[in-house]
């Protein structure tokens, strides 16, 4: 059992949307625990929740119509919701950190890259401009970018996708922070270049020591860097457990579905296993387990009730009724 | 052997970038002289990174852009100076799946509209009742309810809509379908129900496709044979076995090596590729893979490597298969090893 | 909280149309200015039968009265009741704005088109036209287009459609340009749709939304110009009881008698402001970028 303790709990975590046609659950009732130095995948599909869930650890749902309604997010033992929106403004950047699907838009098109990151220090740091920048470029020399001095006066579309992916990482590190949320970061970028990124990242958290929750859709992303694995479906996480326990001893039907349904290289089938229909349009969302009308196993219990967690030991638990004992 | 459905020779597909009266036109080499050939009934993958040109090249294959050089020859009947008039007819045998499943269909059309179009424009249909049996028809074929063709496209999910788009594509009939990228915007459960589609229609109805991906793993699942496409060219070409048991080109080799694999116990060594894909406005000399390549020559800074067979079915551009080039004859030798002890085997 | 209502998912059909539908019915101002518009329409097609007094009936007896029981809005210099009027003038400022606006929306929708489907020497030339157009003050535009045709409510007609198509062409250019690239295009041409087919069947649809919200706004816009071509004497000539034609007429006696300019003056104001705000309505309940 991992004994190291928990830097980031997020209990019973409920994030509403407020439409004109009505309230969106999109993350509805989550527990989530992220373990100091270790990195936590978050997996699921559109709509699963998993970035509403980072938005909300981050605070940044204003401007939107959704709302943290209920739960607590525990950063070292404090409670985040109960912050005003200045409290949370110095929190991020600062001790959670993160870096976005889309390297194209996610930085200021018409500022320079260093001034983009020496804004960043020093939001957070008493530092004069010339030790912000001394520090920017110490900071970019360590993601690995080639010259890096002249780089930092250069402007965002002068840099390719990956590069700038690099300086994201680069600004999201740059103080240090005690939690990096990665949302879909290689997603948008190509088979080589994604490797390189995953390379990156896992070097610097052994350099740092920063807690990552990485976001994705991918699988063999997740099972080449992450320690612990949460698999999200409809607002809610129906199975967790540490990389092993998921890929090796998967207990929910909708992560076996997962799994199956991605082709293997090297390995020629004529049908690939698929999980049938679609993720429930929030309008009609299912009554009792979510995932019921696509499981392969589904009783009458499954459609009218819905399953909580069952513990399978070492931390590994799924919502199945199957895992019942 | 089948005979060749589609014949590409030495196409080009150029886009002018600064039109400028004054200035030199500059043009970005999308496609830069491509041939290959696909035959009757088989699935031909062609996989690459972004702005290698494999989309440009499935555009220019249906038309769809006016292709700067070269021949497509589909069925014998030379297309490539088609006007739309002409084309009209071949875009009954030729069909496209677009990648973006959101864009792709009109959002002010309902399915029923969506589909009924390609049987009005070709005259597939007789009457009212005949176009709705068919509609319905094409929605079941694809596993959509006939309660859906009411509906308007946003209100579908990305792998419904794909469905459509791939049901739309059937409507006229075709032989060859060239999905450019169908499954990538799609959720992984939903690409594998997307694929088995695919399959399952092409065993039905004995399609040709030309599937282009960027997913390696998405291509080797469909594909009987596969071309690997670098800065607009090919740079390999293979059956899929080969192709992944035995890559010969280092590109290849890279990217096979960068395909996470779903599996935490396996721990495997990577070829991390040093650098970014260069500009396809002004392309490297020679080789245009030289820049990031391992195994980089002199040669390959000079001269464009050609075609080497390397193996049944198997053919690389690279000039570490070249046998008459005393730098690489070490390479060359080791192929000859290795066909030997296959041969042994 | 909303309360959470059970829905059918094969029954529950939403086209764009319900969805537009549902957006306007939110927009409160819009659907008050429409409300006065179909009271105007309705208004124009009784007003003859419905007013107390004739348009022409003169009455030196009671000539600049106030507003009273007998004339609800005053009478002019002949003493004729301006509530009469003014409420048949709404057929001929409604009309005006209405014919102009359709020529103009129908020549302005097919340039625009044509210019940015087909691009190249044919846009040029019918932007270049455009721009020239739109550098002339429009009513400046209007008074010369009157002085080559000679003054009437016709002339002020075509003077407004001349003046306000350019505003349709461009519009229509630009959607034409930004859905030309769309995927949906590229699809329509692969299945072997012909030109026309695309522009009128892909490519015009996308661009209804803007051209309503156009055509509302130029309504306004025309009634508001065919006005002052009257009032300048350009247009409607008397004894027309055109609302421009009225303003002018008593402007003469403003100083003493307010009601004659006041009431048509709020006539015109309040037409042109509903159909303003008609068509901000429909604008945000239409772009689909503020859809949720």
């Amino acid at each position: 059992m991992d004994t190291r303790k928990n830097i980031l709990e997020i209990k019973n975590m409920h994030t509403y949307f407020f439409t004109d046609n009505g309230v969106v659950k999109s993350v509805d009732g989550v527990d989530i625990e992220l373990k100091e130095g270790s990195t936590l995948g978050i997996v699921g599909e559109s709509g699963s929740g998993k970035s509403v869930t980072a938005l909300s650890v981050m605070g940044l749902l204003m401007g939107t119509t959704g709302k943290v309604v209920e739960g607590e997010i525990l950063l070292e033992g404090q409670d985040i919701t109960k912050l005003s929106d200045e409290e949370r403004r110095k929190i991020r950047g600062n001790k959670i950190s993160m870096i976005f699907q889309e390297p194209m838009t996610s930085l200021n098109p018409v500022m320079k890259i260093g001034d983009q990151i020496v804004e960043a220090i020093r939001m957070h740091q008493d530092k004069s401009k010339e030790e912000a920048r001394a520090m920017t470029i110490e900071i970019l020399k360590k993601t690995g970018l080639p010259r890096v001095e002249r780089l930092v006066d250069e402007y965002p579309f002068q840099l390719s996708g990956g590069q700038r992916q690099r300086v994201m990482i680069a600004m999201a590190l740059v103080c240090n922070p005690k939690i990096l949320i990665a949302d879909e970061p290689t997603t948008a970028l190509d088979v080589t270049i994604q490797a390189q990124i995953i390379d990156l990242m896992n070097h610097l958290k052994k350099e740092i020591g920063t807690s990552i929750i990485f976001i994705t859709h991918d699988l063999g992303v997740v099972a080449e860097t992450c320690d612990e694995v949460v698999v999200m479906y409809c607002g809610r996480v129906v199975e967790k457990g540490n990389v092993y326990d998921i890929f090796g001893k998967t207990a929910h039907p909708y992560t076996e579905g997962l799994l199956n349904s991605i082709p293997k290289l090297g390995e020629h089938v004529e049908e690939l296993a698929s999980i049938p229909g679609n993720v429930p349009n929030p309008k009609y969302m299912p009554k009792g387990c979510k995932f019921a009308p696509r499981c392969p196993y589904a009783t009458a219990r499954c459609e009218e009730e819905e399953p909580g967690f069952f513990d399978l030991g070492n931390g590994h638990q799924s919502r199945c009724w199957r895992c019942e004992k | 052997m089948a005979e060749d459905l589609l014949k590409v020779e030495g196409l080009k597909q150029y886009y002018p970038v600064s039109g400028g009266l004054m200035e030199k036109k500059i043009f970005v080499k999308a496609v830069d002289g491509v041939d290959f050939e696909v035959k009757k009934g088989e699935v031909f993958g062609i996989v690459g990174e972004s702005g290698c040109g494999k989309s440009t090249l499935g555009k220019s294959i249906c038309k769809l852009i006016e292709p700067t050089e070269g021949k497509i020859i589909l069925d014998g009947e030379e297309i490539q100076d088609y006007d739309s008039k002409q084309m009209r007819k071949i875009r009954k045998k030729v069909q496209m799946v677009f990648q973006d499943p959101y864009a792709s269909l009109n959002p002010r059309m309902s399915i029923h509209d969506i589909l009924a179009e390609p049987l009005i424009i070709h005259g597939l249909a007789k009457d009212k009742k005949e176009i709705d049996e068919k509609v319905i028809r094409l929605l079941r074929e694809v596993g959509m309810d006939d309660y859906h063709a009411n509906r308007y496209p946003h209100e579908f999910s990305g792998g419904q809509r794909q469905r459509i788009g791939i049901a739309r594509a059937l409507a006229v009939g075709p032989e060859l379908i060239v999905a450019d990228e169908p499954v990538s915007a799609l959720d992984v459960s939903i690409q594998s129900q997307v694929l088995n589609l695919m399959s399952k229609l092409k065993k039905e109805y004995n399609f040709t496709y030309i599937f282009i991906a960027h997913d390696l793993s998405v291509v080797e699942h469909i594909s009987d044979r596969i071309g690997v496409m670098y800065l607009g060219n090919f740079v390999e070409e293979a059956s899929k076995e080969h192709l992944y048991k035995n890559p010969m080109h280092p590109y290849t080799q890279a990217l096979l090596s960068a395909v996470p694999i779903p599996d935490p116990t396996v721990k495997k060594e990577r070829i991390i590729l040093e650098g970014n894909i260069p500009s396809a406005i002004n392309p490297p000399t020679g080789c245009k893979f030289h820049t990031r390549c391992p195994k980089c020559m002199e040669i390959c800074k000079r001269e464009a490597p050609k075609k080497y067979q390397v193996g049944d079915d198997h053919f690389v551009y690279c000039h570490l298969y070249d046998q008459e080039n005393p730098e690489v004859n070490g390479a060359a030798k080791k192929i000859e090893d290795k066909k030997a002890e296959a041969q042994e085997a | 909280m909303a309360k959470e209502k059970v829905l059918n998912e094969r029954t529950d059909i939403n086209t764009p149309f319900k969805d537009f539908v549902r957006k306007f019915k939110k927009q409160k101002t819009a659907l008050v200015a429409m409300c006065f518009i179909i009271f105007l329409v309705i208004l124009s097609f009784i007003s003859y039968q419905i007013a107390p007094y004739g348009i022409n009936e003169y009455d030196y007896m009671s000539i600049l009265q106030g507003p009273s029981a007998a004339h609800w809005f005053g009478t002019d210099e002949f003493g004729r009741d301006l509530f009469s009027r003014i409420i048949c003038g709404t057929r001929i400022s409604l009309s005006v704005g209405l014919f102009s606006v359709s020529i103009a929306a129908i020549c302005g929708t097919i340039l625009g088109l044509l210019g940015g489907y087909y691009g190249g020497l044919l846009d040029s030339a019918i932007m270049r036209v455009c721009d020239v157009l739109f550098a002339f003050p429009g009513i400046i535009l209007a008074i010369a287009i009157i002085a080559i045709l000679g003054s009437g409510m016709t002339n002020v007609v075509i003077a407004v459609a001349v003046f306000s198509t350019p505003t349709f062409a461009r519009l229509v250019r630009s959607t034409t340009l930004a859905t030309k690239g769309n995927v949906f295009v590229q699809a329509a041409r692969n299945i072997g749709a012909s030109d026309a087919r695309i522009l009128f069947r892909h490519i015009l649809p996308s661009a209804i939304p803007n051209i309503i919200v156009q055509y509302t706004m130029s309504i306004g816009t025309s009634i508001l110009t065919a006005s002052s071509l009257s009032f300048l004497g350009m247009g409607a000539q008397p004894p027309t009881p055109e609302w421009g034609l009225l303003l002018s007429n008593g402007r003469t006696y403003m100083m003493t008698s307010w009601h004659t300019t006041l009431f048509p003056g709020l006539a015109i104001f309040l037409t042109v402001l509903a159909f303003n705000l008609l068509g901000d309505g429909l604008r945000d309940a239409l772009d689909p970028k503020l859809s949720d």
